[in-house]
């Protein structure tokens, strides 16, 4: 894997946009991870009110201002990234593995399975991906982040599926999957250790590109009063709140919706530069 | 007013890579006259392909260094406008690749491909083109030329494509045919139906051939005169008596000698000892 | 040691049916050099899939000393005929290193133990030529022949009785080529192996086969020992094929056969 580094890294540098995204990713995690530390505020994470600062406009003290119940919108902001994140990584670590397996299986195994699984497959990709989540939530017992994360899962499989299908069906008449079959080894093998490693460039970047998509997806469940519960800090569910003040209290909304902007902004330029860098379409 | 259609003199060409510079062709020097028929051999990395590339203007990348000129009718064309190669292009200098039916367009009849040809020569209106098209096919033996220009080239075999290619680069009489190894992915019988035919046809026009292959019984087949280019270098030039009976340069030798022979029993054993082809000085016939 | 009897085998292509191969019947023996000839549409492709277990055949037998061979097969018979693509650039999976690709076949079929895993794979880069350094590069570091080679080592990993070699030259430089066929006869001849090589190119069977097979549209053309095949060819196929060949000596052109 090293090999690839030297060659590729080249190409992604030589592309402002893609660089100045994976700054801004980098910058979102690091901040998501040590918020405790960077943030003023950490306790108005949990369960805190202070009704005397409520509602106050952006100041030195409070960055981006207090939300209604005297909550600074900054820390929360920052903490409100570490539920996007897992909300991005979960979904899709559950998510990618389902659509992979299918994907390989159907393109490679073929016929009857092919049959099945890409048919279970277009079903899911009729249904617009918000659509599916709302419908899977309605049928859970009452919204909560992780059922959330469950639910745009199943909304999100079928797409990898699709790319791994593509792809497996195009590298199975290769030379090298011939040679693998001839020496006698198992589909098992030729799937996942054959073919898998040529449709990581692929896989990797759709994933980057994805977590953004996923961010955004949730948010907009958020925004409808699922995902994230209070007190937990959700950037869709700070939108939401603030949404019915605008435009006297902007800043209730204003930050955590650009905080959305910037993460989402920031996956989709790297996974840009990825698709550049490897030369793939996804 | 020089004699000569085509004159290459001290061609360079390099690729700027992340590894470093590729130099692809370190100063060549190559001349055809009018209807001759060149052959220009040599293995891969040779920097036998990207010369016909440079002929037909087509390596403008940012990437990429050349130096030397290329004399085609007595204007240098190496770094000529593309607005000006178009005209040339078809017109004056026509190619034909190795494989027929990757170089025609999949989604279009023949018939189609034949019209964007003859425009080159104001045949515009499409029933113009086809019946010109398909007298061109009738004399080359293609005996129901309205099928196949009614046909997709999927619908054609590898020996009918390359006939169909032949006539399309042939169609306006240009002065310079490049081939870029074109037998190699036909059927033996077929390779020797594909060169007689193209022979025949340049003969009729005296279009001049450059002919681009790896392949010496190709080349004797066909050729009167031969470059032998190894690694960016011409390593030898002359006719084909005296390439073939007389090789000079220790790699035209080992070209030939490697080539296994229909009137031996074994095949020929390798020297193990193989010196730097490139920096042996270059064989010039007398 | 191999014997096919009256094999024929069709393909649904497009609503026709094609009969790539028409009542075929060989015997290859131990350590012929068996060459099968034949242009584009031939069957020889499909006689080899066949041999290899990719393809069932339609009717006939095809067995392999007392074990009557389909193309479901257990490993024992699996790792015995091994096979030599033509395209050297599409025969090793570019995200694999060279260690990992030979040693696959040595895993599966169990040929060494794990701890003398490194030990057999530089044996066998040892036998085509390669250097041990070549064992943790990539595909796209190596040139068409090196990649050929490393083809050639995966396939006497298994440690074979047959190899079936199809075109493995044609892809490849006449330099490269020369060397990689005197390679593949002295392997031959160090471990008593069985070829099977298919070419289109008469030369090289002139030089390297005892034995060839002459394929036209699915049938059997000539079949018979190499010698005689090319000083007396029987049918006029034969005799076209032999005069086509892009000789370059005024020698050879004169032993063609006269159309």
């Amino acid at each position: 894997m090293n090999l690839f580094k030297s060659k590729y890294y080249y190409k992604f540098s030589r592309n402002p946009l893609s660089v100045f995204g994976l700054v801004i990713v980098i910058g979102v995690i690091f901040l998501a991870i040590f918020a405790p530390f960077i943030t003023p505020f950490p306790e108005h994470v949990g369960p805190f009110t202070d009704f005397a600062n409520k509602s106050k406009p952006p100041s030195s003290t409070y960055i981006f201002g207090t939300d209604k119940i005297g909550r600074d919108i900054f820390t929360r902001c920052i903490y409100g990234y570490r539920i996007s994140l897992t909300l991005g990584i979960v979904v899709l670590a559950i998510a990618v593995p389902i659509g992979v397996t299918m994907g390989l299986c159907a393109g490679y195994v073929g016929r009857k399975t092919e049959l099945v699984l890409m048919r279970i497959t277009d079903v899911f990709l009729a249904i617009p991906a918000l659509v599916l989540a709302l419908s899977i939530i309605g049928l859970l017992d009452r919204p909560n982040l992780f059922y959330t994360m469950i639910a745009v899962s199943m909304a999100w499989w079928p797409w990898y599926t699709r790319l791994i299908y593509n792809i497996t069906r195009s590298i199975k008449t290769e030379g090298y999957i011939k040679a693998a079959e001839i020496v006698g080894a198992t589909k098992f093998h030729i799937m996942f250790r054959e073919i898998l490693p040529n449709c990581l460039p692929s896989l990797l970047t759709k994933i980057t590109l994805d977590l953004g998509f996923v961010i955004l997806v949730g948010s907009s469940l958020s925004f409808l009063g699922l995902g994230a519960q209070a007190p937990t800090p959700d950037l869709g569910t700070m939108v939401a709140k603030g949404a019915s003040l605008l435009p006297d209290a902007w800043w209730f909304s204003l930050f955590p919706g650009f905080a959305i902007l910037i993460i989402v902004l920031g996956f989709n330029l790297v996974g840009d530069g990825l698709k550049d860098m490897f030369d793939v379409d996804v | 007013m020089s004699e000569k259609l085509l004159k290459i003199k001290d061609l360079e060409l390099s690729f700027k890579m992340y590894e470093g510079i590729s130099y692809v062709l370190k100063k060549i020097n190559l001349e055809l006259s009018r209807g001759e028929k060149v052959a220009l051999v040599g293995e891969s990395g040779s920097g036998k392909s990207v010369t016909t590339k440079l002929i037909l203007g087509l390596l403008n990348q940012k990437n990429v260094t050349k130096k030397g000129e290329i004399i085609f009718n007595n204007k240098n064309i190496l770094n000529l406008p593309q607005k000006e190669f178009k005209k040339i292009r078809g017109n004056n200098i026509s190619i034909i690749f190795q494989d027929p039916i990757a170089a025609l367009n999949p989604v279009f009849k023949i018939k189609e491909q034949f019209y964007e040809v003859n425009l080159n020569k104001k045949y515009f209106t499409k029933k113009d083109s086809f019946q010109r098209a398909a007298k061109a096919l009738e004399k080359v033996s293609i005996r129901d030329p309205e099928r196949v220009l009614e046909s997709y080239p999927f619908q054609l075999s590898g020996g009918l494509a390359q006939r169909v290619v032949i006539t399309m680069a042939m169609i306006n009489k240009p002065q310079l045919l490049l081939a870029d190894e074109p037998s190699t992915a036909l059927d033996v019988t077929i390779q020797n139906q594909a060169l007689d035919l193209m022979h025949d046809l340049t003969k009729e026009t005296n279009t001049a051939v450059l002919l681009i292959t790896h392949n010496m019984g190709v080349v004797r087949k066909f050729a009167e005169k031969v470059y032998v280019i190894y690694r960016g270098v011409i390593v030898e030039e002359g006719t084909k008596d005296q390439i073939f009976s007389n090789p000079g340069h220790p790699y035209t030798k080992a070209l030939l000698s490697s080539i296994p022979k229909l009137n031996s029993d074994q095949l020929p054993k390798f020297d193990e000892s193989a010196p730097d082809y490139a920096s042996i000085k270059k064989y010039v016939h007398s | 040691m191999i014997k096919i009897k009256n094999i024929s085998k069709k393909f649904l292509v497009k609503n026709s049916t094609v009969q790539a191969l028409d009542n075929v019947s060989m015997e290859i023996e131990q350590n012929d050099c068996f060459a099968i000839v034949g242009e584009s549409g031939s069957g020889k492709t499909t006689l080899a899939n066949i041999i290899l277990g990719i393809y069932n055949y339609d009717n006939g037998e095809l067995w392999l000393d007392n074990n009557q061979l389909f193309s479901k097969r257990n490993l024992k018979l699996r790792k015995l005929i091994q096979f030599v693509q033509q395209n050297p650039m599409s025969t090793l999976n570019p995200k694999k290193t060279i260690f990992k690709t030979i040693s696959l076949p040595l895993r599966i079929h169990k040929i060494v133990s794990n701890d003398k895993v490194v030990e057999r794979v530089e044996k066998l880069l040892s036998y085509v030529g390669l250097d041990t350094e070549f064992m943790y590069r990539y595909p796209d570091t190596l040139s068409g022949g090196q990649k050929q080679r490393v083809a050639i080592a995966r396939a006497l990993a298994s440690e074979p009785k047959i190899l079936i070699l199809d075109e493995p030259t044609s892809a490849l430089d006449v330099i490269v080529q020369s060397k990689v066929l005197n390679l593949l006869l002295d392997i031959k001849e160090k471990l008593g192996l069985t070829y099977i090589f298919i070419t289109h190119d008469l030369s090289v069977v002139k030089n390297i086969a005892n034995k060839v097979l002459v394929m036209n549209k699915g049938k059997i053309d000539e079949l018979g020992i190499t010698k005689e095949v090319f000083s007396n060819p029987k049918s006029k196929y034969t005799k076209t094929l032999i005069s086509a060949i892009p000789t370059v000596t005024d020698e050879e052109d004169e032993i063609k056969p006269k159309l």
